[in-house]
């Protein structure tokens, strides 16, 4: 088709703006869909997002629509609608010419909703208002359009009001979409250039890729090189999701959909990779690429110990589908063996522990997150750890640095001063404060990112009586003042219980941790003694005293049953332990260090 | 019971000790579980016609002549002397010369005529519910006498040949200090008790203590203080040559429980009276709490209702090393090996195992605890019981 009839376009919204029922209203709309199938989120694939309320997995979706008598080929790319996938959000982004910028009109503007909404000005996308649910009760489509003006320097009355529920607005949409979104404006004679946005591991067809085709085109049969992996694969299907698969032969310039070339592994593509044809290959691949980089790690370990080769097949299954998941086995000497694994963000690890807890039924024990490091030794080597247990000893370190993140924060106007003390206790430095209407600012700041991802979204939800919402970016690594502290249980080192902090919490963090300890270890038949340490230096201590007295004074023959049964009581609250040296630890003492954060 | 149970329990068909519960007291003292009823509300003489009347249903699984006939409570003595004489010379008839013959008095109801009556029915041994010589800790426990009325009750027995008597002592008393209750001892070892028992107190469910305790009225003793309590007495009592045999009882050479001996070393014993609990053929039964139901079994000559377990040879084994533990001798497991048909290393090797390392176990031809461990013995056995369930 020429391309000056496609357009290309994303939904960008907040959780639960409407985004899903949005799109429905296009396909029905175009008549891709019945009203019947309607009533299904067509673009959400997993049960898990649909009870989460997000879309995790971006696809695209083709529906021909006419306009004027001329028929249209719209393309609309799903984005992913959580912060910890802003990457690819990006590259969603990056495949279309432009967006529908949708904001409840109940709710208003929404920090995701201002992060997505620079992204894709950064990406040049031509922006069409929409101000959703109009049909609601609480509704100020008016007042939501003033802080869609304040956001976007558009003029309010451009908004479009619409209502996904009732239909209402969704034809001004569409032709809006026509005739305010721009074609694509490829070369249709160059060698192709196809930018990847997706991908999903299929166990019949492998890996199934969603490309936007920027230039040229791509056959079936072409044989086909990944730009950054460098890898070559033969096409075996083109198709596109009208919404159900439809193969096609060919890809032209400016169309989206999906192809599969028997790849076997979702390593081999990964989102923002360019795809052209190894013949007459592409001189440059498009910008923006960069592989996934894990911001959040923690350790994984099979509840019972048996399970573990059930939580590395669940781990790989996972990984087939998730290029962003990164495992690899480890064995610590207080938890046996287990997996580090790396994700995107917090969600993206409770989504990956959900899933191997729901779909493949394992019990996952898991240490405290953490973000990774960059280590300056001495020496002047440098590398990056995942963990604090492989940092090396303090005298051979120059510096540490920690990841950086810009946050925005959207939250009601009276709950500034709140903010602002959650914000300095967490090492934030302040950038501005914009106001979106008289009663909601937009709060920029600067985070180490090890600060936000213990519980600072709970901590900005009671802050904020649930209304404030956060969005973040990385934007690199600083050498701070950062220490790695020790636990010693009964005068052992427990790796899984290291951590790295800044150096000013390093002594409140490490008594916090230590009294917890101290309430979840049971008391010995000796004294077990405490510690936290900085290399040889502690810096908080404690004391489990030893068992005094258990014993039964009474025993005779009315009591032999009922002093045997207590018996059997008092062992079975010792099923769920570590044994560390001669300590017995409860498994939940791990996760101490994960709440004691405050 | 399976056949393979009893390849695995050799112990003798027929018991040869034998309990007799008194279910009547006039007061409920403070920290006492047992099973009892208020005296004034349950005729003497029912309990004691029903007491002889389920003797007899059962009375085919003793050994004759028993070794041991144990009538506690409850509070015996507070039956008056037509009722006792009654009730005791029942039971006397299945004693042999040798049998021990103890009864348990409470100072308060241990009057010249109830001893006189003790003597002549042939008992020869009174275990006395002392608990403290200290009156104020006296009224704590809720106890009916005080301290001279022990010294008054002690010489009673003397007067009537009954020189071998037990005192039982509680330490742990909340308000108790050391000093008071080596003062306790001291008077203790002064009337020249041929056996002696420390019991630490302890707050059972359903007590006026154990609600005093939930209230925040009264303080659990500190767990180094009652320790301290304990070594005073293992201390003091062995200075006046009465030697620690089991973990809370004391005694001169060759005065050792009979009867209890039987518990701790796991035998068979028959027990009559509510909520009595008997050991025979490898099953226990341990008779409701409760005086109806138990009057009218017995009425009806059939077996008082009970809640009965039979336990697997591991759990089985378990339980006789949880009470010959308690003995300072231990066991021989030479002896294990002949009931069980094997040995209690080969079959629990991790706890005996971690516990021979720590020291707190002695393994040589005997398994027994070292004497440091005694106060912490249950840290011990609950391992041992985990791992005998763990062959399930």
């Amino acid at each position: 088709m020429d391309q000056k009839y496609i357009r290309n376009f994303s939904i960008i919204a907040h959780i639960d703006h409407g985004k899903s029922t949005l799109a429905d209203r296009v396909l029905l709309r175009a008549g891709a869909i019945t009203q019947r199938e309607f009533r299904d989120q067509l673009l959400d694939d997993m049960d898990l997002e649909r009870e989460r309320g997000i879309t995790i997995k971006a696809s695209a979706v083709t529906v021909d629509f006419a306009h004027n008598g001329q028929k249209y080929m719209l393309n609309l790319i799903d984005t992913p609608g959580h912060v910890d996938f802003n990457y690819e959000v990006s590259r969603a982004l990056a495949a279309c010419e432009g967006a529908l910028l949708v904001v409840d009109a109940g709710q208003g503007v929404e920090a995701q909703t201002v992060a997505n909404a620079h992204l894709a000005t950064k990406n040049n996308l031509a922006l069409v208002p929409v101000v959703n649910k109009i049909d609601l009760p609480a509704a100020q489509p008016e007042d939501t359009a003033m802080q869609i003006e304040h956001l976007l320097a558009t003029p309010a009355e451009d908004c479009i009001f619409a209502s996904a529920k009732t239909g209402q607005g969704i034809d001004e949409m569409l032709n809006a979409i026509v005739t305010q979104l721009p074609p694509p404006v490829g070369d249709t004679d160059a060698p192709a250039r196809a930018l990847v946005f997706d991908t999903i591991y299929d166990d019949y067809r492998g890996v199934v890729v969603y490309v936007r085709v920027f230039d040229g085109e791509l056959k079936v049969g072409d044989k086909i090189l990944m730009m950054g992996t460098r890898e070559t694969f033969v096409i075996s299907d083109i198709g596109k999701h009208c919404p159900r698969p439809t193969s096609v032969q060919s890809l032209g310039t400016g169309e989206v959909g999906y192809l599969t070339a028997a790849i076997r592994s979702v390593s081999s593509v990964h989102v923002g990779d360019t795809i052209t044809v190894a013949n007459r290959p592409a001189s440059a691949a498009m910008p923006g690429y960069r592989p996934p980089q894990q911001m959040v790690f923690c350790d994984f370990y099979p509840g019972p110990s048996t399970q573990f080769p059930d939580l590395r097949d669940g781990l790989e299954k996972l990984q087939l589908n998730d290029a962003a998941l990164t495992f690899a086995a480890i064995n610590s000497e207080a938890l046996g063996f287990g997996f580090r694994c790396g994700f995107l963000g917090l969600l993206h690890m409770e989504i990956v522990q959900e899933r191997l807890e729901r779909e493949h039924n394992i019990e996952v024990v898991q240490t405290a997150p953490t973000v990774p490091y960059q280590v300056l030794k001495t020496d002047g080597a440098k590398f990056e750890v995942e963990s604090a247990g492989d940092l090396p000893e303090p005298n051979f370190i120059e510096e540490i640095r920690e990841p950086i993140v810009d946050v925005d924060l959207i939250i009601p106007a009276d709950c500034i001063g709140a903010i602002m003390q959650l914000a300095e206790d967490r090492r934030a430095v302040y950038r501005k404060t914009d106001y979106l209407s008289s009663d909601r600012v937009i709060i920029s700041y600067e985070f180490p990112l090890a600060e936000i991802i213990y519980d600072f979204y709970d901590k900005l939800k009671s802050a904020t009586r649930g209304y404030g919402t956060m969005d973040y970016e990385v934007t690199g690594f600083r050498a701070n003042d950062l220490v790695k502290v020790d636990i010693l249980v009964n005068n052992n080192k427990v790796d899984a219980l290291s951590f790295i902090v800044h150096r000013t919490k390093a002594d409140a963090r490490g008594r916090a941790i230590i009294q917890k300890l101290r309430k979840e270890i049971p008391r010995h038949l000796f004294e077990v003694p405490l510690q936290a340490a900085i290399g040889s230096r502690v810096i908080a201590r404690e004391t489990i005293k030893a068992v005094g007295k258990n014993v039964t004074a009474k025993c005779y023959g009315g009591d032999i049953t009922r002093k045997r049964k207590l018996l059997e009581k008092q062992k079975e609250g010792k099923r769920r332990m570590k044994m560390v040296g001669n300590v017995e630890i409860p498994q939940k003492a791990f996760l101490a260090v994960l709440e004691a954060g405050e | 019971m399976s056949r393979q149970t009893l390849k695995k329990n050799r112990i003798p068909a027929r018991a040869g000790a034998l309990y007799v519960h008194v279910p009547l007291c006039r007061r409920k003292c403070r920290y006492c579980d047992f099973f009892s009823c208020d005296s004034g509300n349950t005729p003497p003489a029912r309990v004691v016609d029903a007491l002889l009347g389920e003797l007899q249903i059962h009375e085919n699984v003793l050994e004759s002549p028993v070794n041991s006939i144990f009538v506690g409570g409850g509070t015996p003595t507070i039956l008056e002397a037509d009722n006792l004489r009654r009730l005791l010379e029942g039971v006397a008839r299945l004693a042999g010369p040798r049998t021990e013959f103890t009864v348990e008095a409470n100072p308060d109801s241990l009057t010249e005529e109830v001893a006189a009556v003790l003597a002549s029915a042939g008992v020869n041994r009174v275990s006395v519910g002392v608990q403290s010589l200290a009156d104020d800790e006296l009224a704590a426990l809720g106890r009916l006498h005080n301290a001279a009325q022990v010294e008054t009750a002690v010489h009673l027995l003397r007067a009537n040949g009954l020189a071998n008597f037990s005192l039982d002592l509680i330490y742990g008393i909340p308000g108790q200090s050391l000093d008071s209750w080596r003062r306790t001892l001291g008077a203790t070892i002064d009337l020249a008790p041929r056996h002696v028992s420390c019991y630490a107190l302890s707050f059972e469910d359903g007590t006026a203590l154990h609600d005093d305790l939930h209230a925040g009225r009264v303080e659990e003793m500190p767990d180094d203080l009652q320790q301290a309590c304990y070594g005073s007495a293992v201390e003091m009592l062995a200075a006046a040559g009465l030697e620690r045999y089991e973990i809370s009882n004391f005694c001169v050479d060759g005065a050792r429980c009979v009867h209890n001996m039987t518990y701790w070393r796991n035998m068979p014993y028959l027990g009559v009276g509510p909520s009595a609990a008997s050991y025979i053929a490898g099953v226990r039964r341990t008779n409701r709490r409760d005086i109806h139901s138990w009057l009218n079994a017995v009425q009806n000559r059939q077996p008082c209702p009970c809640d009965s377990e039979t336990l697997d040879w591991p759990m089985n084994m378990a339980e006789t090393l949880m009470l010959s533990l308690r003995l300072c001798d231990g066991v021989e497991r030479r002896s294990m090996i002949e009931r069980f048909g094997a040995d209690p290393l080969e079959t629990f090797p991790q706890s005996i195992g971690k516990y021979a390392g720590m020291g707190l176990l002695i393994v040589d031809d005997r398994l027994r605890l070292s004497p440091d461990a005694f106060f912490l013995s249950n840290s011990v056995l609950a391992d041992i019981i985990h791992e005998a369930a763990s062959f399930k």
